[in-house]
């Protein structure tokens, strides 16, 4: 075999035009066996694009795709499969109904005489497959009663049951705890060892340090620069991704601290526990836990969206239980975890999204004056620089660190006295988490109460005044400023048993 | 594709909106309508006679008044499969009390109250016992047709003090328009405020389109959820209304032949989105008008009817897939 080795994946001038956009603009990028390239970049920068083109689900307008140093055409999803490409998408897959081996072997069930399912060859597959990965699980369990990170490792089964020697991974970690993240990194550098080139697109560039040799960005559809990772500082990449200096991602400034505005008094429900709190005027307080520690149960109790024992008072006045609508009409806003699922109307416009909580401000006698909303969503997008053609875009095609924004102005048009951010930055880009650490910033000093509740320990240390830690729904510990705090010993409180902590 | 105006000249600023409405969904329909207007135009004489017209207005209203309740619970990602039904149970219940009671209004006042009454147990059987609308109003499509079977033995109710005023208000005109048409117009125009003017109709685009974030936007949910089970129930009642004034009588298989899916299809013709959030009653309306001007076109040609099944399916499946051609090119448009 001749020593210089082909790559297992080489793009050249990848160019993809949508009418009106150039998502692409021929970019190059390359996998060798063994490694794990990283592809980071803003929202819009052409991530997504990409990997669909090597999905086999869109075709590139231009430029070639070669797998170990042949040219190949993908047409379909098919296509891509065949050249044992496997693509993990961040919104995984899988049928939850069915079990974790008939997922694995979906489309590709082992069979007996008559084309009858070979049941025993599945099972048992599968648990060798499994137990390569490190997970020791009951092949028969459906999919449904797996955690995300148990579901992501059946994608990857999967992946390994197709011998795939190209794995991509679409932002991997954005539902995994700290000690999953962990495990999947251990099982990526078991591919690795075994030759698969890995990948890997995200957005968090701590983990591009600890797992990838190589990182490549993008930006507006154009590739910037291709690196090992061990010879890039931090500051570059954020750079590149920008296209400028970020000089200050946690623009907090100390505001006056006034009087108490939201006082959370023994709340339970859910695995909440007897958990207390409160945020005063010009102040932003963050609860900080790990996935499955209650952290966002607590917004939803708060808020009144789920049923709850405890009080919670705002300027002194009791918000009724299990009534959004009371807690919106003493001026406490909430925002949701997933954007998605629980924040966004897809299928409406970007005006209609802003203006779902204040709408009632327009009507006179009922009827909407539609003048008035108009202009109510056009100062909020300028207030804002919410980046969309108009009002009456489809809030569907606007990018995450956009919708965001959007949401955030939805409750900015209400009088709010205290607005919860649940997971306030989740899969948006650098540039976008800056502004909307702005805004919360502004909030504050314009006299507003900030509650933040993340599972994010570096925003929580950059932006909060005081940090709450939350552990298995019970109260943990809590640091008054950020100088106080230090990363070990959150994530200590975080995640050690309560008692040696206090 | 910017809304902020950019200063152009006023007949580009009406050229480019119309060239954008004629990218609409509704604009698609209008033409499809106008399509088979046109065609019968040349292949069926009668139908270019004025009157032909008037009388399908005529027949077209209970249609379109069910319709609009249909939309709006569509809207909000819910269903009435039962308003077939329904229509029986109004027209019977109305002729049992005209003749118990010998007075007209009392008649129609209880056929009118069927409506709220069914309305109120779908919506409190949806939205308390978080029970699924589609199975149980396909439940209730049965038991209410059962339960009227069974009251009526199957024979139709005569109305035995013979209210004219009340049969002349279907068959009586205000101008030139058909009094029934008039009062599904009124209809349609309130129910179309409400929908794009009111806080109300602005909540239920956005309980179908997220139901979570409705919720935890402070809209309550339930509520409006129950009220459209109401309105739903209530305006298939007023076409049950409508449809006993044409016979005068209590008929126990009225809207039997598969009402609720003539007004359905109109409704997934007129663009309604079956998960909600999507469509106008505009698009409803039109809708409607096709799938009845196409029935009529072709009773009159002397098309029998099993060739009429055919036909209106097809417009149907051709309606249906200009909708998904127009899905892709607004991605496309980014609109």
């Amino acid at each position: 075999m001749p020593s210089v080795q082909k790559p297992l994946l080489q793009l050249t001038g990848i160019a993809k035009a949508f009418p009106g956009t150039k998502a692409l603009k021929g970019v190059d990028f390359s996998l060798r066996a063994g490694e794990v390239h990283a592809l980071i970049g803003e929202n819009g920068a052409g991530k997504s694009t990409l990997i669909k083109i090597i999905a086999g689900l869109y075709q590139q307008d231009a430029g070639t795709i070669e797998v170990e140093g042949k040219k190949v055409a993908f047409h379909s999803p098919a296509d891509s499969l065949e050249h044992r490409i496997k693509v993990v998408y961040q919104e995984l897959d899988l049928v939850p109904d069915l079990s974790i081996a008939e997922n694995v072997f979906l489309g590709n069930l082992p069979k007996k005489a008559l084309r009858a399912v070979d049941w025993q060859a599945l099972y048992s597959r599968t648990s060798e497959l499994l137990l390569d990965l490190g997970l020791d699980i009951d092949p028969e369990v459906p999919i449904s009663a797996l955690t995300v990170a148990q579901q992501q490792l059946v994608e990857i089964a999967r992946a390994l049951s197709r011998q795939a020697q190209i794995i991509i991974m679409d932002e991997p970690t954005s539902a995994l705890s700290q000690t999953e993240i962990e495990s999947l990194f251990a099982v990526i550098r078991r591919l690795q060892g075994r030759g698969v080139g890995v990948m890997y697109v995200s957005h968090k560039l701590d983990e591009i340090y600890a797992i990838a040799d190589r990182v490549t960005v993008f930006r507006d559809g154009e590739h910037i620069a291709t690196e090992a990772v061990a010879d890039t500082r931090h500051k570059d990449l954020v750079t590149w991704m920008v296209g400028r200096e970020v000089k200050d991602l946690y623009p907090r400034s100390p505001a006056v601290r006034g009087d108490v505005l939201l006082e959370v008094d023994s709340l339970s429900g859910g695995n909440i526990e007897n958990f207390s709190l409160n945020v005063h005027a010009g102040e932003i307080v963050a609860v900080f836990g790990l996935m499955g520690s209650g952290v966002h149960n607590l917004g939803r109790l708060i808020f009144g969206d789920m049923p709850r024992a405890g009080s919670v008072r705002l300027s002194g006045e009791e918000i009724q239980a299990q009534s959004p609508m009371d807690a919106i009409r003493k001026g406490l806003g909430f925002l949701t975890e997933n954007r998605k699922s629980d924040g966004l109307l897809l299928p409406l416009s970007v005006k209609d999204n802003i203006t779902l909580v204040s709408v009632n401000n327009y009507a006179n006698l009922m009827v909407i004056n539609g003048q008035e909303e108009r202009r109510a969503t056009t100062d909020i997008i300028k207030k804002l620089s919410i980046k969309t053609p108009g009002i009456a875009q489809r809030i569907r095609y606007l990018s995450g660190g956009n919708q965001q924004k959007s949401l955030v102005g939805r409750w900015l048009l209400e009088d709010l006295k205290v607005l919860m951010f649940s997971e306030p930055t989740r899969g948006i880009d650098v540039g976008s988490k800056a502004e909307i650490y702005r805004l919360m910033d502004d909030m504050a000093h314009q006299g507003m109460g900030i509650l933040v509740l993340s599972t994010e320990l570096p925003e929580v240390m950059g932006i909060a005044d005081r940090i709450i830690i939350i552990r298995q729904g019970k109260s943990a510990g809590r640091w008054i400023s950020r100088q106080e705090a230090n990363e070990q010993d959150l994530m200590t409180a975080a995640t050690v048993q309560m008692e040696k902590v206090i | 594709m910017a809304v902020l105006g950019k200063g152009n000249s006023g007949n580009s600023v009406l050229a480019r909106g119309l060239a954008r409405w004629l990218l609409t969904r509704e604009a698609g329909l209008l033409i499809l309508l106008l399509a088979v207007v046109v065609l019968f135009w040349i292949l069926e004489p009668s139908t270019r006679q004025q009157r032909v017209y008037w009388d399908l207005l005529r027949e077209i209203s209970p249609n379109l008044i069910a319709a609009i309740g249909v939309t709006m619970l569509m809207l909000a990602g819910e269903f009435d499969l039962s308003i077939g039904s329904m229509l029986a149970v109004t027209s019977v219940t109305t002729v049992v009390v005209f003749n118990g009671t010998d007075s007209m209004w009392l008649g129609v006042i209880a056929g009118l109250a069927t409506g709220p009454i069914v309305g109120s147990i779908h919506g409190y059987l949806v939205t308390r016992q978080k029970m699924n609308s589609l199975v149980t109003t396909l439940g209730s499509l049965f038991a209410l047709r059962g339960m009227v079977y069974v009251y009526t033995n199957k024979t139709p109710i005569v109305d035995e003090n013979g209210f004219y005023d009340f049969q002349d208000a279907y068959y009586n005109n205000l101008g030139p328009a058909p009094l029934p048409f008039v009062l599904a117009i009124i209809l349609v125009a309130l129910s179309l405020i409400v929908l794009t003017q009111t806080e109300f109709g602005r909540n239920i685009y956005a309980i179908g389109g997220n139901e979570t974030a409705a919720r935890v936007s402070g809209i309550k949910v339930n509520l409006i959820k129950f009220i459209l089970f109401v309105i739903c129930a209530s305006s298939a009642a007023i076409s049950g209304m409508i449809l006993t004034m044409q016979t005068g009588t209590g008929y126990f298989d009225s809207g039997s032949s598969g009402f609720e899916l003539i007004v359905i299809a109109g409704v997934v013709l007129g663009g309604i989105a079956l998960s909600g959030g999507k469509g106008s009653l505009v698009g409803t309306v039109l809708g409607i008008l096709i799938l009845g001007m196409t029935a009529k076109g072709l009773r009159l040609m002397g098309v029998n009817t099993n060739m009429q099944l055919m036909v209106t399916g097809s417009i149907m499946i051709l309606a249906v897939f200009m909708h998904s051609f127009h899905d892709r090119i607004s991605i496309f448009r980014k609109r």
